[in-house]
């Protein structure tokens, strides 16, 4: 495992990184956790010439409240997510989902931010994100933008995220008082990455009928997705009866990915009974 | 003075893991000496292709690359990587691929550099141009005429073809009530250790002595083979088997790279260091198992078994590695496992595949032996509506017959098969199971209960046993040697990597010298150090290793005793070895001091007639007959229908290994073999695509088990020593291993009986189980 | 690898057949392909540069066109190699005239993709093979019909092969 020879710069603002990228162009990239990054180099699979390492930025790695947001900054590790006080208190799902990420070294080394921008179709965080409505803030040389994670998730492992551009930070809105969530994931034996993970949240109106449905999905398509057949199925509707019926939609209009693990159908498969199981256990701990 | 204790039987830490865990042991990579140089190794991508040319010249240009060679290179210069195992069609195995390569992985070219990073740089520059050829990854179709010939000097990929025939399975077979057929798929495995493979050599001209550092199971045997391929003599290598990460069979052997670095170090002049990266040691280090059975079994109404006929197709891979086309015999022999099956043939057809090599992988040949008979067991079961443990009760070989001879050709030693059984199902609470199961069954709820009875063969064994072309036999070496300071040394002639006999035989000698067990060291793994030995396989370091140290043990009481008897005045046969003193047996206060024994034994300051000076003894020991340890294995499993997915309940091992020495590493072995059986049940399988491919390259493909997918372990175990050896022990370092795949697979499929499913080949991943179910509805 | 389906692009039979036919503006269409050479009748030669992102390497690779029936059949034969892998295969395509401005494109295809990046990147190879080719059928699509108005199309919607199946396996 020896990776072909690099140049390693270690940014101390999110300036100086975005400087560093625009001068070494198309042979420069980020270096968050180096989770992603540096397996495959040492594969040498990717050949960066060089690595901007962004670990340094002290301002990315914190999480904070702001105005009624809780807002992640993009270095913030899968392991202080998962422990973080607000993030349970607000986001619990987000939280519950950071920590069935790999194994502890890799939780303690992966950030929201390479998770994101990486954007592999068996990646966990991506479908908590997607059900919680985050709102992901990409900043360049010419400024910086928010994208919802509706839209930032572009196809296979592209997102909203240009060459050049780093992810700051993510927004959350707290999740409203008695909404039930839970993030459901099906491990792929060998990696542990998602072969199928079910992000779904509810919440009830007085009578007990669902009145905001979210399912992000990951690991069946090339891309993850918000299930919004299952969430149109469920909404209005009291969950007991209608979930099943609701969840048969989960893999509707989706090409699954294959592989040696899981054929396509299978996957499909599994993303409707793990829809249908997530959203009864969302249902179960919803308070109306 | 404080008294000390005695340590067989009792529960002690292994004395290797404290520097095992603070990182202070020493492996092949952490040989670091003056001017290494780094070989980084080139591998075919291509599963079969024509090697039109390899242009070396940039690779070679390369600043700080020091050589840089391709097979041709090599040439008359390094032998054959060797197959000691008999087998019709042997081919050609260079060290580093000539005119064409075979599998994905083979070795083309070898960069020799002053770092690995500047090694792999110049394999980048190494320009080699295939002409593909078609590659055959399935044995049964490497058969069929037309199929792609990997080695043309053969006409075909048979490798060989064996038949044990027996006209009493015919006549079975006629009085039979119903005669079960199955077609059952021990899969391609990867042994995967900690520590990939890895070779340091350091060739020292003036004094023309070669030293090898490779992480191997067995530094005498490479030890020979090396000097043949070389063209060195034994005199002139030294092998070290320095801390080994785990081995499982893989390390049985001997491998290019050893060789190569070998040549290079000898051709440079500067020591060469190789380490096997994991892709590697997927591809390029010896896969196990990989074997389809056709099996015929005759049974009776009542469960009886009267015959079990087999065809075998065992797939050995592109070329023969060590012991590569002896594995399979194993798995014929012992497919009667605990019955008293009378009549047994079979025949085995070895196939070459554009594949690795497969060879020795934990349990070498009797997990496939013991799954089949657990296979014929639950369907016999199931064919007749029997209960699966009243059917094994029925065929089990009576605890009064032993030695009991076999269908096989094999002599068991000792056990009790049944107890076994007895003793699992009452510590799982079998009839309280079956009344949940059944419960459960009613709530749309699939609870399976497994059961697996194992008989394997460790202890390997008469020399006999062992192929005709090996260096070497079955039997074990051992030196002690007690110090001038009443310290003791013992040299093995095994080598362990796990099995921990540093503590199981300072724990032997000490109880036997009657000192503590700080006072004994034991050295293994350098042929320079320790008398030629075999090393560790086939559970073989303490049923064998640890008899040639209690001969050595013997010698060397005998000449204390004598000296003691001339200080003490007393015949020698009245002494004993306690609190390190020699004592009157019949009153241990009349003593005299061990380090008095010693000092007169080296000092020799009074000739003592009759007994040289000094105080050690070597002895080569060689067993009579293998053994035979046994054990029952019960799982209680949950089967989601909607997803496949099986989850663990209870899991009871109850293991005979015999006279247990140290329990605690008893139940190590046992616990990591469970494991790794329940790997092949449920988890793991090196995949090759229809093209050659290796899909399988990586841990994030290859699912070794992590801890939460395994269960918690009820063990147990019953005690029937072994009359073969005088320590009555038996070995347990593959046992787990034989027992749990069956057990595991006999679960899923009790809890699936519902469905009318009777079989699934393994690993039962989810996806499997799931269409099964899915499919048997459908048809439902 | 097994490679098929079908694709309908927005142009006659001939202007796609002829699409198909001229290398300098197939070679805009295979990603990351910067020039086909010629190198006999139907036979072309080209590398593709993924000196792309952070991957460096050159990958090598020949295509030879065979059964041509204008306007409706060829086969084709790839092969391919670089550091990091190869490829090898050969595929048909078969047009068919929709009606008078749309072309059914058939194509069926089997690929063996080897060497590091399918033994760490099994996972991936058949969606992102999937998806190259959309890119290129939705390249062909934009090119055609920028010829029909009279302008030329925008290279560069899609994303080289490597460039994706290094991305794809970088989530390992
Ligand atoms: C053994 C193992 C198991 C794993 N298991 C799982 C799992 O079960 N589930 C799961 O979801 N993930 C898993 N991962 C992936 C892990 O979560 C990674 O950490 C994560 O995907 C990438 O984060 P990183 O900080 O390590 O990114 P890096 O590897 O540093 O970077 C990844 C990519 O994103 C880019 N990038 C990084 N940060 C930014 C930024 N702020 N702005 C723009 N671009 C950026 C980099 O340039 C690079 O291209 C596993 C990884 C390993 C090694």
């Amino acid at each position: 495992m020896f990776p072909a020879s690099f140049e390693y710069h270690r940014a101390s603002s999110v300036k100086e990184a975005l400087a560093m990228l625009q001068q070494y162009g198309e042979d420069g990239k980020i270096l968050a956790g180096g989770h992603s990054l540096i397996p495959m180099m040492k594969l040498r699979l990717a050949q960066p010439a060089h690595l901007v390492d962004i670990g340094g930025i002290r301002q990315l790695a914190s999480i904070r409240e702001e105005g009624g947001k809780v807002i992640i900054g993009g270095l913030v590790t899968h392991h202080a997510v998962e422990r973080s006080d607000v993030v349970r208190a607000k986001l619990g799902m987000l939280s519950e989902c950071a920590a069935v990420i790999g194994d502890t070294q890799v939780r303690n080394r992966g950030t929201i931010g390479g998770s994101l921008a990486h954007a592999d179709p068996a990646a966990d965080y991506p479908a908590a994100v997607l059900a919680l409505d985050g709102e992901i803030k990409i900043e360049g040389t010419g400024g910086s933008r928010v994208v919802k994670a509706d839209d930032f998730f572009i196809d296979l492992m592209t997102t909203a995220v240009q060459p050049g551009e780093v992810l700051t930070e993510v927004a959350f809105a707290p999740v409203a008082s008695g909404a039930g969530f839970t993030y459901l994931k099906h491990r792929q034996p060998a990696s542990g990455f998602a072969m199928v993970g079910v992000a779904a949240l509810l919440t009830l109106d007085k009578k007990g009928n669902c009145d905001r449905v979210r399912v992000g999905i990951t690991g069946l398509g090339a891309k993850p997705f918000r299930a919004k057949a299952v969430e149109a199925a469920l909404l209005g509707k009291a969950p007991a009866p209608a979930i099943a019926a609701a969840a048969a939609h989960a893999a509707d209009g989706i090409d699954p990915l294959s592989d040696i693990h899981a054929s396509a159908d299978f996957r499909a498969e599994l993303a409707r009974v793990y829809t249908r199981r997530a959203l009864e256990t969302a249902a179960a701990r919803a308070k109306a | 003075m404080a008294v000390i204790p005695k340590f067989v039987g009792e529960r002690i830490k292994r004395r290797e893991d404290p520097r095992l865990i603070t990182g202070t042991g020493m492996y092949v990579d952490d040989v670091r000496l003056p001017g290494m140089l780094s070989a980084v190794v080139l591998r075919s991508p291509h599963a079969h292709a024509k090697i039109n040319s390899i242009d070396l010249s940039k690779a070679r240009a390369l600043k700080g690359v020091v050589c840089v060679l391709s097979g041709d290179d090599l040439r008359d210069k390094v032998g054959p990587v060797p197959c000691v195992a008999p087998a019709d069609h042997v081919p050609y195995h260079p060290v580093l691929a000539q005119g064409k390569v075979r599998f994905v992985g083979e070795g083309v070219a070898v960069a020799v550099a002053s770092s690995p990073y500047i090694a792999q740089d110049a394999l980048d520059l190494i320009d080699v141009d295939y002409d593909p050829l078609d590659a055959v990854v399935d044995p049964e179709k490497a058969l069929e005429p037309g199929a792609p010939v990997l080695h043309e000097e053969f006409g075909n990929n048979s490798v060989t073809f064996a038949s044990v025939p027996n006209p009493a399975v015919d006549e079975a077979m006629r009085k039979a009530d119903k005669i079960i057929k199955a077609r059952l798929v021990n899969q391609r495995l990867a042994p995967i250790p900690m520590e990939p493979r890895g070779a340091v050599a350091r060739w020292d001209g003036g004094y023309k002595q070669l030293t090898v550092w490779s992480s191997t199971q067995i530094p005498h045997l490479l030890r020979s083979q090396l000097a043949e391929m070389l063209k060195v003599g034994e005199n002139r290598i030294r092998v070290i088997a320095p801390e080994v990460g785990g081995g499982f069979g893989c390390k049985l052997n001997v491998y290019a790279e050893e060789a190569l670095v070998a040549h290079l170090s000898m051709t440079l002049g500067k020591p060469v260091k190789w380490i096997e990266r994991r892709r590697e040691n997927f591809a390029g280090t010896t896969h196990g198992r990989d074997q389809i059975t056709y099996l015929e079994v005759a049974a009776l109404k009542d469960g009886t078994v009267t015959a079990v006929k087999a065809h075998f197709v065992c797939d050995m891979g592109a070329y023969l590695q060590l012991l590569t086309p002896a594995i399979p015999g194993f798995s014929g022999l012992m497919m009667t496992g605990c019955y008293k099956i009378p009549a047994l043939s079979f025949d085995q057809q070895m196939v070459f595949t554009n594949k690795m090599s497969t060879d020795a992988y934990r349990g070498a040949g009797r997990p496939e032996a013991c799954y089949i008979a657990e296979r014929v067991m639950d369907m016999v079961a199931a064919e007749f509506g029997l209960d699966p443990a009243d059917v094994r009760r029925k065929n089990f070989i009576p605890k009064e017959a032993f030695p009991a001879p076999t269908a096989g050709g094999l002599v068991y030693d000792s056990g009790d098969y049944e107890l076994s059984l007895n003793k699992a199902l009452e510590i799982v609470g079998y009839q309280k199971v079956r009344a949940e199961q059944e419960a459960a069954r009613k709530q749309g709820r699939y609870i399976g209960i497994g059961i697996a009875s194992y008989v394997e063969i460790c202890g390997i064994g008469p020399s006999a046993l062992l192929p005709p072309k090996l260096k070497g036999g079955g039997w074990e070496s051992a030196t002690i040697r007690m110090e001038p300071d009443c310290k003791v040394t013992v040299l093995t002639g095994v080598s362990p990597h796990g099995q921990g006999q540093e503590t199981t035989f300072a724990q032997i000698v000490a109880d036997e010298l009657g000192i503590d067990i700080d006072d004994v060291n034991v050295v293994h793994g350098d042929t320079a150090v320790v008398q030629y030995g075999i090393g560790t396989f086939g559970s073989r370091g303490t049923t064998v290793g640890g008899p040639a140290l209690m001969m050595s043990v013997g010698k060397l009481q005998e000449k204390m005793k004598k000296i003691a008897s001339t200080m003490m005045e007393v015949p020698p046969d009245q002494l004993i070895f306690t609190n390190r003193t020699v004592a009157l047996a019949s009153d241990p206060s009349k003593s005299i001091p061990l380090q008095q024994v010693v000092d007169a034994a080296y000092g020799y300051k009074q000739p003592i007639p009759g007994v040289e000076p000094g105080l050690d003894a070597t002895s080569f020991y060689e067993p009579q007959n293998c053994t035979f340890p046994f054990g029952t294995h019960v799982a209680v499993v949950e089967v989601d229908p909607e997803t496949g997915v099986v989850k663990f309940l209870r899991y009871v091992a109850v293991d005979d290994c015999g006279r247990i020495l140290s329990p605690l590493l008893v139940e190590g072995q046992v616990h990591g073999g469970i494991a790794q059986g329940i790997a092949q049940a449920l988890y793991e399988e090196v995949v090759y695509d229809e093209s050659g491919q290796l899909l399988t390259a990586t841990l994030m493909d290859y699912a070794v088990p992590k801890a939460h997918m395994l269960p918690r372990y009820e063990l147990s175990a019953t005690v029937t020593p072994s009359p073969v050896n005088v320590l009555g022990v038996k070995g347990v370092g593959e046992a787990g291993t034989i027992g749990s795949t069956p057990c595991v697979v006999s679960a899923v499929m009790d809890a699936l009986k519902p469905f009318g499913i009777r079989h699934i080949d393994m690993p039962l991943k989810p996806e499997k189980v799931w269409r099964a179910i899915r499919d048997a509805q459908q048809k439902g | 690898m097994k490679l098929s389906g079908e694709q309908v692009l927005s142009a006659p039979r001939e202007r796609v057949w002829d699409l198909f036919n001229n290398p300098e503006r197939l070679s805009k269409l295979i990603p990351g392909c910067e020039k086909l050479d010629v190198l006999g009748p139907d036979e072309y030669g080209g590398t593709i540069n993924v000196g792309v992102a952070s991957v460096k390497g050159i990958y090598s690779g020949k295509l030879k066109l065979e059964d041509k029936r204008a306007p409706e059949h060829y086969k084709m034969v790839v092969d391919g190699k670089g550091k990091q892998g190869f490829m090898r295969g050969s595929g048909t395509l078969d047009l068919e005239a929709k009606d008078r401005n749309l072309t059914v494109v058939k194509y069926n295809g089997d690929v063996q993709i080897g060497g590091p990046l399918v033994q760490v990147g099994q996972r991936v190879i058949d969606s992102a093979a999937k998806m190259m080719l959309g890119q290129f059928f939705a390249a062909a699509d934009a090119e055609l019909k920028a010829e029909a108005a009279g302008t030329v199309a925008r290279q560069g919607i899609f994303i080289n092969f490597w460039r994706w199946l290094v991305r794809l396996l970088s989530g390992k």
